[in-house]
């Protein structure tokens, strides 16, 4: 623990550095800021090995907010004000096409919004192409399954961990949402006996197909190749793994995203309707692909306070907090 | 076109009674006497196409008028300083049997006047009628006020319909039918455009057949006895194209009467069409909320739709 802990100083002072330069250029306006100066550790995810790790994999870099070549997966906590906290817990999945992550706009600034709500945020940095299915989905389940297990050391509920994520993180949201039981999700570490199922998911313009006209077919590549068999593309065209065991979920979609089309989320609405899943769908007429928490001008820069109300009304945060 | 003029002076003449932009008043003790609130426009002042004789008098209580023999709009005008131009004919819903005139009809107008908006609710005919009397009331509305916009402050391609329920499904028969041969009835109007301009469409029904189908609005439109083929034929989604109209669409989770799918399937229906919509499915909200308070999220969805509104340059 003692070795990782190390290491993971490294990693966090390697990229804590770029952070805190982006932090410096964002108006000084969050009170929750002056608290969270000093980078958060991050929380290996595998401090028994990472399974199936790539020897001599190179450096992850960091570049302008973008997370690139991860080979050590992790979770970032960022906690509510002291007092603030509601007992929620929700991992952070950024985007970016399962080929980088968009790490301060679809991460860490996810996290500190989530702050203001009460709510405790673990950004998730998964690994990535170089890996391919079923590695981010084993490191998600993994985030779900270290936060399930330690719970009161980070002040959360148990039952009140959920998932968020944008785009192809997004996909990696509804994974775990749909696929928190499936068996290449396992490693054979102790912790598989915990439960990966999120207890809520929130997907911010989703990656769900992977087939047909509405398929995000960079995300496809990046996480099972070039050619893969069509039986492995429709298992991970996640509106086809719903069932009645899926949990809630809110979704958002823009619908001048020509990157991922909005009928990702309208299917994967509809595929939880079916299963009798409650779900939340707000499909504006225009958005675009990839504004996180700065949306387009428009109706659709409302869409984390009608998120902050979904959550409110299943009492999973408070609203008016901060 | 001279001809259409003449006929809306003679609508105004007989039914608007001078103050054709004055509140209109739908309930109380006046109802009770006089089944036509003041200030209405009759649709059809050349005779109600295929009209019912006897059939018996228009009937109002507990907000819900029924028995809909006179087809008509009552207007209720945008305040002079606030008026934007853009109007909306409201479709009350009730099933195709009633309107529920006042949750889904006047608390409506009064919503859209606060936005500038001038309202127009329409009593529409119903199962005493079934298809296409309300279909041809509903087109007869937007070529009365199109073709006699400058008389109530209105753009003439600002104007939109909004309908809740039954009254969705009315709502986007005209985004989707307005040219249909059965909307015609060989007037001189029907030379008007009948094509809305844009659709607000709440808990809507949409379907008439399968299992999203509200299957009590089909009886009512189709009859007991229709085809699956008819009941497939006027399930909307089915007939949308790239002339439909852009649509805002809203419906809760907890719908037991309408499904949240008949939206989804119509907003997916106008996304395949190449049709500007949005489409907001709350996961609570009961059928008929209209525009009440206390229902959690999604009783704020008048202020999602105003933000549509605006966003379209329509306030």
């Amino acid at each position: 623990m003692r070795l990782i802990a190390s290491v993971m100083c490294a990693l966090v002072v390697a990229w804590g550095t770029a952070t805190l330069h982006a932090r410096a250029q964002q108006p000084p306006a969050a009170v929750t800021d002056r608290q969270n100066v000093q980078q958060p550790a991050a929380i290996p995810l595998w401090p028994e090995g990472v399974p199936g790790a790539i020897k001599n994999g190179g450096p992850e870099t960091l570049d302008q907010g973008l997370v690139r070549n991860v080979h050590e997966p992790s979770l970032t906590p960022y906690r509510p004000p002291t007092g603030r906290s509601n007992g929620t817990a929700v991992i952070v999945c950024p985007g970016g096409g399962y080929t980088v992550l968009a790490i301060d706009k679809e991460g860490v600034a996810v996290a500190k919004w989530l702050n203001t709500l009460g709510i405790s945020a673990f950004v998730l940095k998964y690994r990535l192409k170089e890996y391919g299915h079923p590695a981010p989905l084993r490191d998600v389940l993994r985030a779900v399954r270290l936060l399930r297990s330690d719970a009161p050391r980070w002040g959360i509920q148990p039952d009140r961990v959920g998932v968020i994520g944008f785009s192809a993180g997004g996909h990696l949201a509804a994974s775990a949402a749909t696929m928190f039981d499936a068996p290449e999700g396992r490693t054979g570490a102790a912790l598989d006996a915990v439960s990966a199922r999120p207890d809520f998911a929130i997907l911010v313009y989703p990656v769900i197909v992977l087939t047909g006209p509405y398929a995000h077919a960079g995300s496809r590549r990046a996480l099972l190749g070039e050619a893969p068999a069509a039986e492995l593309v429709d298992a991970l065209s996640l509106d086809t793994r719903v069932t009645k065991d899926t949990p809630p979920a809110f979704l958002v979609h823009g619908g001048t995203d020509t990157a991922v089309p909005p009928e990702n989320s309208a299917l994967f609405y509809l595929a939880l309707r079916r299963a009798g899943v409650a779900a939340e769908l707000h499909n504006y007429e225009r958005g675009t692909h990839g504004f996180g928490l700065q949306p387009d001008p428009g109706p659709i820069s409302g869409w984390p306070q009608r998120c902050a109300e979904w959550l409110a009304a299943k009492g999973l945060a408070a609203l008016g907090l901060l | 076109m001279r001809f259409a003029i003449s006929l809306l002076c003679l609508v105004a003449l007989t039914g608007a009674a001078g103050a054709p932009c004055a509140e209109g008043r739908l309930s109380g003790e006046a109802s009770r006497q006089d089944m036509r609130p003041p200030g209405a426009i009759p649709l059809w002042p050349e005779g109600v196409p295929g009209a019912i004789k006897d059939g018996g008098p228009e009937v109002l209580a507990d907000g819900r008028v029924s028995n809909v023999h006179e087809p008509s709009l009552v207007p209720f005008a945008a305040p002079a300083g606030k008026r934007n131009g853009t109007a909306v004919i409201i479709c009350p819903g009730g099933g195709y049997n009633r309107l529920a005139i006042e949750k889904e009809g006047a608390t409506t107008a009064r919503w859209l006047n606060s936005l500038g908006v001038s309202a127009f609710i329409l009593k529409y005919r119903l199962k005493e009628y079934g298809h296409p009397a309300p279909l041809r009331d509903v087109l007869r509305a937007v070529r009365l006020l199109r073709s006699g916009a400058p008389r109530w402050g209105i753009a003439p391609d600002r104007i939109g319909v909004l309908g809740f329920s039954a009254g969705g499904h009315l709502a986007a028969s005209a985004g989707t039918l307005f040219d249909d041969p059965d909307g015609r009835t060989g007037a001189d109007l029907d030379r008007v455009n009948a094509r809305p301009d844009f659709l607000v469409l709440v808990y809507p029904v949409i379907r008439l057949i399968g299992p999203d189908a509200h299957t009590g609005s089909g009886k009512s439109l189709l009859g007991a006895n229709a085809t699956p083929e008819m009941l497939e034929r006027y399930s909307l989604d089915s007939r949308v194209t790239k002339d439909t109209p852009p649509a805002f669409l809203v419906h809760g989770g907890t719908d037991t009467s309408v499904p949240p799918e008949n939206s989804a399937l119509f907003y997916l229906a106008l996304r395949h069409a190449g049709v500007p919509a949005e489409l907001h499915l709350y996961r609570e909200g009961a059928h008929g909320i209209g525009l009440e308070p206390n229902h959690g999220p999604m009783s704020d969805w008048p202020g999602r739709c105003a933000e549509w509104l605006a966003m379209r340059g329509l306030l």
